[in-house]
């Protein structure tokens, strides 16, 4: 019998795990981007993953796959795609993996607060909270550092 | 340098856009769909801009050349994909983020020192400052 202490530690595994996946992703990426165009990166790293994701829907989740009946505007996630990888792989192989993953978190925070206090997208509103501030100039303490070096 | 640190900054912005989107796609057709449906369309997306792009030649004779592990990316964030859909429901979200950011930051560092050898201390300092400042913003928010 498994207790709940043993599956949440294997859970938090589970989530490191998937990070260090992450940042090794971009790497590999980066270095195939030294040989390979973005574009061929791109195409590389979509078209296995896609084949990879309908191998895992077909012998696990054993769901059906489809891809029709979104509005059209949702399929643009495709784009988002592309670009991502393209200009994360630049990005690693100009700064190193470390430094992407740090200012690409920084941005993401940054946005999120914006969509946030704005309520865009339709999300919920929930206005900026003053006592984020100080975080927010530590991070812009380090971004300066990281220019620096 | 400052070009390339507000392209990563925007890279992070362009991430939770695209993440929303993703969203959006599995209320519709589900978790799974919703994310192959960003795989189709991205490796048609890229395969139309290679095949109008100069580089097609020369990336059908690189692609021959480079050590077949780089090809391993993909494969990497498909399953970094599925793992966080097994575990971030079971896990509060504040150490869910902090622990994938530790994970990407801890192989971050590793890549770097290692395969890109472009590690320096201020540079440490930088992401140390950063990471803080990231950690003390999910508190602030978490509470």
């Amino acid at each position: 019998m498994i207790n709940k202490g043993d599956l949440q530690i294997m859970y938090s595994f589970l989530v490191l795990l998937a990070g260090i996946l992450q940042s090794a992703m971009m790497s590999f990426n980066g270095l195939l981007s030294e040989s390979v165009s973005l574009w061929g990166v791109s195409l590389v790293v979509h078209a296995s993953g896609g084949l990879l994701l309908i191998l895992y829907i077909f012998v696990v989740v054993r769901e059906k796959i489809t891809l029709r009946g979104m509005p059209w505007y949702l399929y643009s996630a495709g784009f988002f795609g592309v670009l991502l990888v393209s200009v994360s792989s630049y990005c690693v192989t100009m700064l190193g993996a470390a430094v992407t993953t740090c200012l690409s978190v920084a941005g993401q925070l940054f946005i999120s607060a914006v969509i946030d206090h704005y309520g865009l997208f339709h999300v919920p509103k929930v206005p900026f909270s003053p006592r984020r501030i100080p975080c927010f100039l530590m991070i812009f303490a380090g971004i300066l550092l990281l220019n620096l070096s | 340098m400052l070009l390339l640190i507000i392209l990563a900054f925007f890279y992070g912005c362009a991430t939770v856009v695209s993440k929303m989107i993703n969203y959006r796609a599995a209320k519709v057709l589900g978790t799974w769909n919703g994310s192959l449906v960003n795989y189709v369309v991205a490796s048609i997306l890229a395969l139309i801009l290679l095949l109008f792009s100069p580089y097609l030649w020369s990336d059908l004779q690189a692609c021959i050349k480079v050590p077949v592990y780089l090809y391993a990316g993909g494969t990497f964030g498909v399953i970094a994909f599925v793992l966080s859909i097994i575990a971030l429901d079971r896990m509060k979200v504040f150490q869910s983020t902090i622990l994938l950011l530790a994970g990407q930051l801890l192989a971050g560092i590793l890549f770097d020192v290692i395969v890109f050898q472009n590690f320096t201390w201020i540079k440490c300092a930088g992401i140390l400052l950063v990471t803080a400042g990231i950690f003390w913003d999910k508190k602030v928010t978490a509470s």
